[in-house]
C-alpha cells in the first residue's frame, strides 16, 4: 500500500482513539458523597482518611465528605447521608423495626468488643462469669449484645451477674477503681488504655464462643436500589485503603494525622491502636475482603432472636446486600 | 375610740406613766461625708403622764430624738432615763416601757390586722390565746374590731394607722411615742384622730411625746411644746399650753390659743437659719 | 373552666401542627414520628410497665434532689443575704461552680459518690442549687427597711427578724427561684442519669435512641419528662398562691 492510502484511516484512528480510552477522572466531575461516622474522629477511621488523601475515592469517581454523628443508622436510612459505619447487630435491630438500611460490606472480620479484666482474673469459660460485677456503657450497642450473647453461651442470664452502667463510656475508670471485676470494651482501645495506666489485662473474646458479625458499611435502601454501583465503588475504595494500611500501618497513621491533627499528640498509642484495629479487620491484607460471612451472620441473628432483641420477622437476607459481590 | 378603762390589759402594779429625762444628749452618725451630728447638747424633761409635742424646722432631728427615747439609737454622749429615780433606767427597745407609732402604719402585709396588733406580744413569747385576746381589746379601743381578720392591704390609710396605734398601745406601755402619726392622713381625718387620741390619753394618762410639723396640731394637743433648733438639734424653748381639756376642734377663735400659736411661730422663726426663710419678719 | 379549655385548645393546635409537619415534609416515623404513633407507643409502654419503671426512678431523683438542693440553697442564700462579708467570701466559688458545665462534672461526681442514687441526687441538687440560693439572697435583702425598724423597735432578736420578717418578705422572690429550680431538677435528673445510671427516663431515652432505634419511644420519654416538669411547676405555683400574701 502506498503511504497516501494509509493516511485517511490513520487520521480517523487518531480522531476516534481518544474516545475509546478510559477517560481520566480529572475531566469528569466527581460524585459528592457523604459518609457518616460515629463518635469522634479517631485513628480507626484511617482507611477513609487514606482513601481521601491518596485519591482512591477520587479514582472511584467519588468526592467524600466525612461527618460525625450519634445517629448514623437513622440518618443513612433517611438518605441524609449516603454511607455510614455501623454495628451489624444494630443493623439487625433497626431493620427489624422497619428502618430501611442495609449492611453492605464487612469492615471488621473479628468482633471488636470483648470482656476485659485484670490479668489472671478473666475466665475463659463464660459460665464462670456468674456472680461477677461487669461494667458496660448501657443497655444498647454491640457491647450490650456481646455481653448478653456471652452470658447466654455460658448458660447464664443478666440476673446472674451484677451490671453497672457507664453511660459516659468511662467504664475503664470503674475497672481501675475496683468498682467492677470486668468491663466490656473495644479490643483495639480499652486494653491499651489500661496497660498505659499500669494494669495488665486479659480478654474474653466472643468469636469462638458466641459469634456475632462485626461493624461494616451501611447504606439506605433508596440509594441501593437507585445506584448500587455507587455503593460498590465506595466499598471497593474503602477496602483498597484497608488493605494498603494492613500492609503498611504507618501510611494509615500519616493519613489519619493529616486529617485529624489531634491524633499526633500521641503517635505511639495511635499506632498501637491502629495495629490492633488492623488485626480486627483480619490482619493480613489478603484476609481483608469485605466478605459478609453467613457462617457468622446466621448464628448471630439466632442469638439476637433468642435474646429478644429481634423477633425474627425480617430475615437476615433482607438486612444485607454484599455490594462487593454484585455482578458488574 | 372608746375610753380606756382599767381592764385586764393593764399591767398590774406597774405605773401608768413614766417620766422621760434627757441630759446633754448628743447623737452623731458616721457617714460617707464624715460624721453627721443630729443632736447636740439636748436637754428635755418630760413629766410622767404629760402630753409633750416636739416641733421644729426640717432636719432638726425630731425623729432622731424619738428613736433615742425608744432605745433604737444609743446616744453618742449624754444621758437618757425613763422613770423616776431610783428606778430610772436607760431605754431599751422592746422592753415594753415604750410604745412607738411611725408616720407610716408599718403593718406586716402577710399578717391579719389582729395578728399585727398582737405582734409585740408574740415576739415577747406570750401564748397565742392571751395575745390574741389582748389584741382584740386593743382593736376595740381604737374602733377597729370588725377589721380584725382583714389584711392590711384592705384597710384604708386611716384604719391602718389606727391599727398601728392599737399595736403601740396593746402592751399598755407607760410611754407612748408618736412620730407625725397623722401627717399622712387628710386634714379632716386628722382632726378627728387628734380628738380621739386626746380622749384616749385622758382616760388613761400615760406619758406621750408626739412629733409634728403642724403648729395648729401642737397647740391643740400639747401640755407643753418643745421647740427644737436646726441641726444639730437641741431644745430651744419649752412653751407651756394651759388651755382647758378636752380641747375643742376649732381653736381658731380662742384668743388664748391664738397667743400660744403666735408664740410658737415666733420661736420657730428664731431657730430658722435666716437665709432659709427670708420672708419671715424678725 | 376557661383556663382548662384554653389549655386543651392550644394542646390540640400543637398536635395538629405537629401532624401537619410530618405529613408535609414526609419524614419517616424513625426520624420524626407523628403524634398518633407516639401516642400508640406510649400506650404500649404504659401497658407493659416499661414507662412507669423508668419514670418512678427519675421522679425519686427529682424529689430528693429538690429536697437536698432547695433546703441547702435557702440556708446558704439566707446567709449570703444577711452578711455582706459571707457573700464576698463565698460568691466567687458559687459562681465558679455554676459556670462549670454540670455535664462535665457529673461523671466525676458519679464516681466519687459511688454511682448510686446518692450520686444522682447530689448532681440534681447541684443543678437546682444556684437559682434558688440567689433568689433567696435577693429576697432576704428585699425586706422593707421600714418594717425592719418597726421590728427592732419591738425588741425583735436577729433570729426573730430573720424568721418573721426576712423569710416571709423573701417568699415571692424565693418562689420565683423555685419555679426555675423545679424545671432544672428535671434536667438535672436526666444529666445525672446520663452520667451513670441503669434506669430512669434519661436512660430510657438513650436505650430508645441508641439501642432500639425506637424514635417514638424516645418521644414518649421526652413527653413524660415534660409532663413531670409541668406538674411540678404547677405544684409550686399552687403552693405559692397559698403561702405568699397577695397584696
Amino acid at each position: 500500500m502506498s503511504p497516501r492510502r494509509l493516511l485517511l484511516p490513520l487520521i480517523a484512528l487518531v480522531l476516534v482513539l481518544p474516545g475509546c480510552l478510559p477517560s481520566s477522572s480529572v475531566s469528569e466531575p466527581l460524585r459528592a458523597v457523604k459518609l457518616l461516622l460515629g463518635f469522634r474522629p479517631d485513628v480507626q477511621f484511617a482507611p477513609f482518611y487514606l482513601a481521601q488523601e491518596a485519591g482512591y475515592f477520587a479514582e472511584a469517581g467519588l468526592e467524600v465528605t466525612i461527618e460525625h454523628s450519634a445517629d448514623v443508622l437513622v440518618l443513612v436510612a433517611d438518605g441524609r447521608a449516603d454511607f455510614g459505619v455501623a454495628d451489624a447487630t444494630d443493623v439487625m435491630i433497626a431493620r427489624t423495626s422497619g428502618i430501611p438500611v442495609k449492611y453492605i460490606s464487612t469492615l471488621y472480620d473479628r468482633f471488636p468488643v470483648a470482656l476485659i479484666g485484670p490479668a489472671g482474673t478473666v475466665p475463659s469459660d463464660p459460665a464462670e462469669l456468674a456472680g461477677l460485677r461487669i461494667g458496660t456503657p448501657g443497655e444498647f450497642g454491640s457491647s450490650w449484645h456481646a455481653l448478653l450473647a456471652l452470658l447466654e453461651a455460658g448458660g447464664l442470664t443478666r440476673d446472674d451477674v451484677t451490671i453497672r452502667a457507664y453511660p459516659q463510656f468511662n467504664q475503664v475508670e470503674g475497672l481501675l477503681n475496683g468498682d467492677v471485676d470486668l468491663i466490656t470494651g473495644f479490643r483495639s482501645n480499652e486494653p491499651l488504655r489500661l496497660e498505659a495506666q499500669g494494669m495488665s489485662v486479659d480478654l474474653l473474646t466472643i468469636d469462638e464462643v458466641a459469634p456475632l458479625p462485626g461493624p461494616g458499611l451501611i447504606a439506605g435502601d433508596e440509594l441501593l436500589s437507585s445506584d448500587p454501583a455507587l455503593a460498590t465503588a465506595f466499598a471497593a475504595a474503602t477496602l483498597r485503603a484497608q488493605q494498603t494500611i494492613a500492609a503498611d500501618p504507618q501510611v494509615g497513621l500519616d493519613a489519619a494525622v493529616a486529617a485529624v491533627p489531634a491524633i499526633a499528640e500521641d503517635r505511639e498509642t495511635a499506632l498501637a491502636v491502629l495495629e490492633a484495629t488492623i488485626e480486627l479487620w483480619g490482619g493480613e491484607p489478603g484476609a481483608i475482603s469485605g466478605f459478609i460471612d453467613p457462617a457468622v451472620w446466621g448464628p448471630g441473628y439466632g442469638a439476637l432472636e433468642r435474646l429478644g432483641f429481634i423477633d425474627g420477622s425480617v430475615p437476615p437476607g433482607d438486612m444485607v446486600l454484599d455490594v462487593l459481590a454484585l455482578p458488574d | 375610740m372608746t375610753t380606756d378603762t382599767a381592764t385586764e390589759t393593764e399591767r398590774v402594779g406597774a405605773p401608768a406613766a413614766l417620766a422621760v429625762r434627757l441630759e446633754r444628749v448628743a447623737m452623731s452618725f458616721a457617714s460617707a461625708a464624715g460624721p453627721h451630728t443630729a443632736l447636740e447638747g439636748l436637754d428635755l424633761d418630760v413629766p410622767a403622764g404629760s402630753l409633750t409635742v416636739v416641733i421644729g424646722p426640717n432636719g432638726c432631728g425630731k425623729s432622731t430624738l424619738l428613736r433615742v427615747i425608744a432605745g433604737l439609737l444609743i446616744p453618742t454622749s449624754g444621758e437618757v432615763a425613763l422613770g423616776e429615780a431610783p428606778d430610772a433606767r436607760a431605754p431599751r427597745a422592746g422592753d415594753g416601757r415604750v410604745g412607738l407609732a411611725f408616720q407610716q402604719p408599718r403593718l406586716v402585709p402577710w399578717l391579719s390586722t389582729l395578728d399585727n396588733v398582737a405582734l409585740p406580744m408574740s415576739l415577747a413569747g406570750a401564748p397565742l390565746p392571751e395575745r390574741r385576746e389582748r389584741a382584740r381589746v386593743a382593736l376595740e379601743r381604737v374602733g377597729l374590731a370588725e377589721a380584725a381578720s382583714s389584711r392590711p392591704a384592705h384597710l384604708s390609710g386611716g384604719m391602718a394607722q389606727r391599727a398601728a396605734l392599737a399595736r403601740a398601745l396593746a402592751g399598755d406601755p407607760p410611754i407612748l411615742l408618736l412620730d407625725e402619726p397623722f401627717s399622712a392622713l387628710d386634714a379632716l381625718t386628722r382632726e378627728g384622730f387628734d380628738a380621739e387620741l386626746e380622749a384616749l390619753w385622758m382616760s388613761r394618762r400615760r406619758t406621750v411625746v408626739m412629733v409634728t410639723h403642724s403648729v395648729g396640731e401642737a397647740v391643740r394637743m400639747a401640755d407643753r411644746i418643745a421647740v427644737m433648733t436646726t441641726r444639730p438639734g437641741s431644745v430651744a424653748r419649752v412653751i407651756p399650753v394651759d388651755l382647758p381639756r378636752p380641747r375643742p376642734t376649732a381653736l381658731a377663735g380662742d384668743p388664748a390659743a391664738a397667743a400660744i400659736d403666735a408664740e410658737v411661730r415666733a420661736a420657730l422663726a428664731e431657730v430658722q437659719t435666716p437665709e432659709l426663710t427670708p420672708w419671715l419678719d424678725r | 373552666m376557661r383556663r382548662l379549655a384554653t389549655t386543651l385548645l392550644s394542646l390540640a393546635a400543637f398536635l395538629v401542627a405537629w401532624k401537619l409537619l410530618t405529613v408535609v415534609t414526609g419524614t419517616p416515623d424513625y426520624i420524626l414520628p407523628a403524634p398518633e404513633v407516639v401516642a400508640e407507643r406510649a400506650l404500649r409502654a404504659i401497658g407493659s410497665g416499661l414507662l412507669w419503671e423508668h419514670t418512678a426512678v427519675t421522679i425519686s431523683e427529682i424529689l430528693l434532689g429538690l429536697a437536698v438542693g432547695a433546703t441547702s440553697a435557702v440556708a446558704v442564700g439566707t446567709a449570703l443575704g444577711k452578711s455582706v462579708v459571707i457573700e464576698r467570701v463565698l460568691s466567687p466559688y458559687i459562681v465558679a461552680a455554676q459556670s462549670v458545665p454540670i455535664l462535665a462534672l457529673a461523671p466525676l461526681l458519679d464516681i466519687w459518690f459511688g454511682g448510686g442514687l446518692l450520686a444522682r441526687v447530689l448532681i440534681c441538687a447541684l443543678i437546682v442549687f444556684f437559682p434558688i440560693a440567689i433568689a433567696t439572697m435577693v429576697g432576704i435583702r428585699a425586706a422593707d427597711p421600714l418594717l425592719r425598724e418597726m421590728f427592732r423597735s419591738l425588741g425583735a432578736t436577729p433570729g426573730q427578724i430573720t424568721a418573721r420578717l426576712e423569710i416571709p418578705s423573701a417568699l415571692p422572690v424565693l418562689f420565683g427561684g423555685l419555679r426555675v429550680g423545679v424545671t432544672l431538677a428535671v434536667i438535672g435528673a436526666v444529666v445525672a442519669e446520663w452520667a451513670g445510671a441503669s434506669s430512669g427516663l434519661g436512660v430510657l431515652i438513650n436505650i430508645a435512641d441508641q439501642g432500639l432505634f425506637d424514635t417514638p419511644l424516645m418521644f414518649v420519654a421526652l413527653a413524660t419528662l415534660a409532663v413531670i416538669g409541668i406538674g411540678l411547676h404547677g405544684l409550686v405555683v399552687s403552693i405559692e398562691r397559698r403561702v405568699v400574701a397577695t397584696s
